[in-house]
């Protein structure tokens, strides 16, 4: 293995330690709020909750280290990743449409449901 | 969690909230309700296919697994909330002035979530069960002092 390979390898499991374990993700489920996950198979809303997130994956026999995946949510059936938030082009109170201003880094994003 | 944003702040993020709307006044009629929410940071999906909920794969409050169904709670409002949210949910509502009702429309029935992002990760994520069935705040700023460190 190169040294490029080696790094990789080392870079993803940090990432994968921090970010993408799923037992993480249902050990921090709140127990104060609603949270759950469906075992009835629906294909419809059947994430609610805190979500399971997906394992990241890598090609390790890849020297370049941009061959890690990114860790993405599963959400309903589809496996969500941050560039579906980063692209979002929408209404801001000027009624203007606009990029959504995240930092590209360290983002929360909120959706709520109807202003109503 | 607007309240949260300067503890985001201080770890070197920032947060963005989107709702479901068809038009501007609207979004600067909920803005002038909720004066704590930052104005520059509120945007609304005024598509009619809901685009940017479904990018995420958020559902509608139709499909919700009844087996499954969460308990629902009071939203915990005052006199005055409450007076505040029975005069204005009409003007709010995400019903395009333009359109004929044939049933329930469907921006009432969107429901939401919560993203931490971290980079190309996402490092939390949560889907609302049903309107009001959002993470605790606090829950929310751990995932991201664990996802980013402190500042």
């Amino acid at each position: 293995m190169t040294a490029a390979a080696a790094g990789a390898r080392a870079a993803f499991f940090a990432r994968a330690a921090v970010f993408c374990s799923p037992k993480r993700g249902l050990r921090r489920r709140s127990n104060r709020r609603h949270s759950f996950f469906s075992a009835s198979g629906n294909a419809t809303n059947t994430s609610a909750g805190e979500c399971e997130l997906v394992e990241c994956e890598a090609n390790f026999g890849d020297d370049d280290a941009s061959a890690i995946k990114a860790c993405v949510a599963r959400i309903n059936g589809k496996e969500i990743n941050a560039s579906a938030m980063r692209n979002l082009t929408l209404l801001n109170s000027s009624g203007e449409m606009q990029k959504l201003p995240l930092t590209g880094d360290k983002d929360v994003v909120v959706y709520l449901r109807h202003l109503g | 969690m607007a309240n949260k944003r300067s503890d985001i702040q201080k770890l070197g993020g920032d947060i963005v909230f989107i709702s479901v709307s068809p038009t501007a006044e609207k979004l600067q009629k909920f803005l002038e309700l909720n004066p704590n929410l930052p104005k520059d940071r509120v945007f609304a999906d005024n598509s009619k296919t809901f685009d940017a909920y479904k990018a995420v794969g958020f559902g509608n409050l139709t499909d919700v697994d009844k087996n499954t169904k969460p308990e629902m709670k009071p939203p915990g409002f005052s006199l005055q909330d409450w007076w505040k949210y029975i005069t204005n949910v009409i003007a709010l509502s995400p019903i395009d002035p333009n359109e004929k009702l044939t049933g329930p429309p469907e921006g009432v029935l969107r429901l939401g979530g919560t993203f931490v992002l971290s980079g190309n990760d996402i490092a939390y994520a949560w889907a609302d069960a049903l309107p009001g069935a959002h993470p605790e705040p606090e829950d929310v700023l751990k995932a991201a002092t664990n996802a980013w460190g402190s500042a």
